[in-house]
């Protein structure tokens, strides 16, 4: 079971700030969420025009053991028992640049 | 001129002569405002080599053109001086309705120079201005002073930016605060304010911001608002949890700095965290003026805290309501110092606002003055008290004793690398140039590294908030163990970012509007056709003017750099363990995107290019 951690608003919606999960991918472990939280999870996590079946909706943010899964493997990031899943909603449009 | 009031008001405290000019319609166009016009005055008028506290150095508040419109968040004035804390040119905004106040009293600029004889406070009430004495409120903490210098004005209104104790004491690191909780708060502004004998000012407008073309000023902040109301960031996210949102998060990635930089993991960051106030002490928003983020944190102390701490607030205490704390200050007081009691924190950032002090670097040289403690270089005798990390009892009465320089708080007040110094232990100061790092740990996050080392005002997180591709992951997600392509990231924050500045703009709106949303806002209040182009070219400019003034105030480009912690003492944990700043893999790089030597000067060709030959 991975240890989930849920920040912000997800906690509210999910209705947990942590929890176990039994999950082999990263995409399971948000499908699990999804099945605890509620179907309007679905929308938050993949329901995008923009997303790919590798990508997470683009605000969503999720690191395994501190790292994005921008820089593993999407949504098809293995998750493993010893693993910490931090996941929570980023949902900026601009930035300090551009 | 529209957008501009194009007025400045200069007022010479050594002789009490209150003046009024022109604004310079050419800087205007070319430096924009705020914090761009005010560099550009101080060039003109202040030898880079001044004594920051010398009555020579001069005190400049400047507003920008959207300062006081209807553009969401143009509430800022910029504090614009030499700063005592890094000999660097400061420049440090604050919102409210202060800023706005002076723009409907009729001026962009006001120019403070010389030194009172005795303490006053300046009065401004549209063509009404005049000092009056303040010796009565010498000694006093902003929120009393606030209070007393409204009464006395008896124009109901009106907003105060004052100084506390601390600023009168010349902590290095001193504030100035108006309307009570907002804080122009980084590099000392507020010793400056105190060296000159100014208490206080109070301004009430009755005028309007004059714009260019109403019309597309209201299409432009329509489509602005509407923007910032669908990006869930500044529609939910902040106003939810405020800045403290990031505590969390930050953490979770290993880059959230612990116990002095020494670690970048703090194991009771939820303690501390925007949740938690949340749910268990926040009782309301507050927004700026024209701000529709309010992103701004009314709290209230808990239960179990008030047996502990009372408030300095006025009314004194008043249902145990403070504000804040803001991200970075909850950092500096608490992971920083190993503080987990949110009601320490909550009592010594309303001791930050009401003495007159900065969280950031007051939290910074505590945490700093903690590790000589802990490592015996500093002895219960000379601090007073035990001082390990993790005490939010210490955390409290320090803060009040730096605002007053009383014991060790004297030594406090000096800031970490000057009290570092005194005891032989330069190496706990964490900054660069003199300040104190925020709450980002520039091993795990490697553009923020670069950021805080070239920062013309010291270590500064806003200048270039690389957080946002590295973390936020906007405009996309960018490794933030990398250094490819952070030259170039950290060039163009720091260029835009300068111009929302310069703007009179809140630089959190850049987390739902991008530059595009901004540039017709100015265009249409000035009347001048910017463009995209022609306001990150405004932010350059300004940015390669600092750079020139701290080279002729003696600040070599070898001060571009990080302390020896960071570049070589590999974070020990989490997930960023093993991770070292790789800062000279970016500093050239950086110099070549500014068009600088490789020596990190401007060269006589970019000064050409900007007009600045």
């Amino acid at each position: 079971m991975a240890a989930v951690k849920l920040l912000g608003g997800l906690r509210n919606k999910v209705g947990a700030g942590r929890l176990d999960v039994d999950a082999a991918t990263v995409r399971e472990l948000l499908d699990a969420l999804v099945a605890r939280g509620g179907e309007a999870l679905t929308v938050l996590f993949f329901d995008d025009p923009r997303a790919t079946p590798t990508e997470p909706h683009r605000d969503l943010r999720v690191l395994v053991n501190g790292r994005s899964i921008a820089f593993l493997h999407g949504l098809e990031t293995g998750v493993e028992s010893k693993d910490t899943v931090t996941v929570h909603l980023s949902g900026a449009r601009g930035y300090p640049g551009g | 001129m529209h957008g501009w009031t194009g007025c400045v008001l200069r007022v010479d405290l050594s002789t009490g002569a209150i003046g009024r000019e022109e604004l310079n319609p050419d800087w205007a166009r070319d430096f924009v405002g705020g914090r761009g016009i005010g560099a550009r005055y101080l060039w003109q008028e202040v030898d880079p080599q001044v004594d920051a506290l010398a009555p020579e150095n001069k005190l400049i508040f400047a507003t920008g053109p959207l300062t006081g419109t209807n553009a969401s968040c143009g509430s800022r004035y910029m504090v614009v001086t030499k700063g005592p804390l890094t000999g660097c040119i400061t420049t440090s905004n604050s919102g409210g309705h202060w800023g706005p106040e002076l723009k409907f009293a009729g001026y962009d600029l006001l120019i403070l120079e010389g030194r009172a004889e005795r303490p006053v406070y300046l009065w401004i009430f549209d063509d009404v201005v005049e000092l009056r004495p303040a010796e009565h409120l010498w000694g006093t903490g902003v929120f009393d002073s606030e209070d007393a210098i409204r009464r006395e004005t008896g124009i109901p209104g009106t907003s105060v930016a004052c100084i506390g104790p601390a600023g009168e004491n010349l902590v290095r690191y001193a504030a100035i605060l108006n309307d009570k909780f907002r804080a122009a708060g980084r590099s000392g502004v507020g010793a400056v304010m105190g060296s000159k004998n100014l208490k206080g000012i109070a301004v009430r407008g009755t005028g309007a911001v004059s714009v260019a073309d109403p019309s597309a000023l209201m299409a432009a902040q329509w489509a602005q608002k509407q923007v910032l109301s669908e990006a869930p960031l500044t529609s939910e996210g902040l106003p939810a949890y405020g800045t403290l949102a990031l505590m969390n998060v930050i953490n979770e990635h290993g880059a959230l700095p612990t116990r002095n930089y020494r670690e970048a993991q703090f194991e009771e960051a939820e303690a501390i965290s925007g949740e938690e106030l949340a749910q268990t002490r926040l009782a309301a928003n507050k927004a700026c003026f024209a701000c529709t983020i309010a992103c701004g944190r009314v709290s209230r102390i808990s239960e179990e805290g008030r047996a502990r701490y009372t408030l300095n607030t006025s009314p004194r205490n008043w249902k145990h309501a403070t504000e804040g704390p803001e991200y970075e200050n909850a950092w500096s007081l608490g992971a920083d110092c190993g503080v987990a009691d949110l009601d320490a924190i909550l009592k010594a950032n309303t001791i930050c606002n009401d003495l007159g002090l900065d969280p950031i670097s007051l939290g910074a040289t505590i945490a700093a003055a903690m590790e000589l403690y802990e490592g015996g270089v500093l002895s219960e005798e000379q601090t007073g008290m035990p001082l390990p990390f993790g005490s939010g009892d210490a955390l409290v009465a320090l803060s009040e004793a730096t605002g007053y320089r009383r014991g060790f708080g004297d030594d406090l007040a000096e800031g970490s690398k000057r009290m570092g110094e005194k005891y032989g232990h330069p190496e706990v100061f964490m900054g660069v140039k003199g300040q104190e790092f925020p709450a980002y740990d520039p091993r795990a996050l490697q553009g923020m590294g670069l950021g805080y080392a070239t920062s013309n005002r010291g270590a500064c997180h806003l200048r270039a908030y690389t957080v946002a591709a590295e973390v936020v992951g906007e405009p996309e997600p960018m490794d933030p163990r990398a250094t490819e392509g952070k030259a170039q990231l950290a060039v163009d924050m720091q260029n835009i970012s300068t111009a929302v500045d310069a703007a009179g703009l809140c630089v959190f709106l850049t987390f739902g509007n991008t530059l595009s949303d901004l540039t017709p806002l100015v265009a249409a209040a000035t009347g001048i056709a910017y463009d995209d182009d022609a306001l990150v070219r405004a932010g350059e400019r300004i940015w390669n003017l600092e750079r020139l003034w701290n080279l002729r105030a003696g600040i070599d480009p070898s001060e571009d750099k990080l302390p020896k912690r960071m570049l070589e003492d590999a974070i020990p944990a989490g997930p960023a363990r093993g991770e070292v700043s790789r800062l000279a893999e970016m500093l050239p790089e950086y110099y070549a995107v500014r068009g600088w030597s490789p020596d990190g000067r401007p060269d006589a060709a970019k000064l050409a290019e900007l007009g600045l030959g």
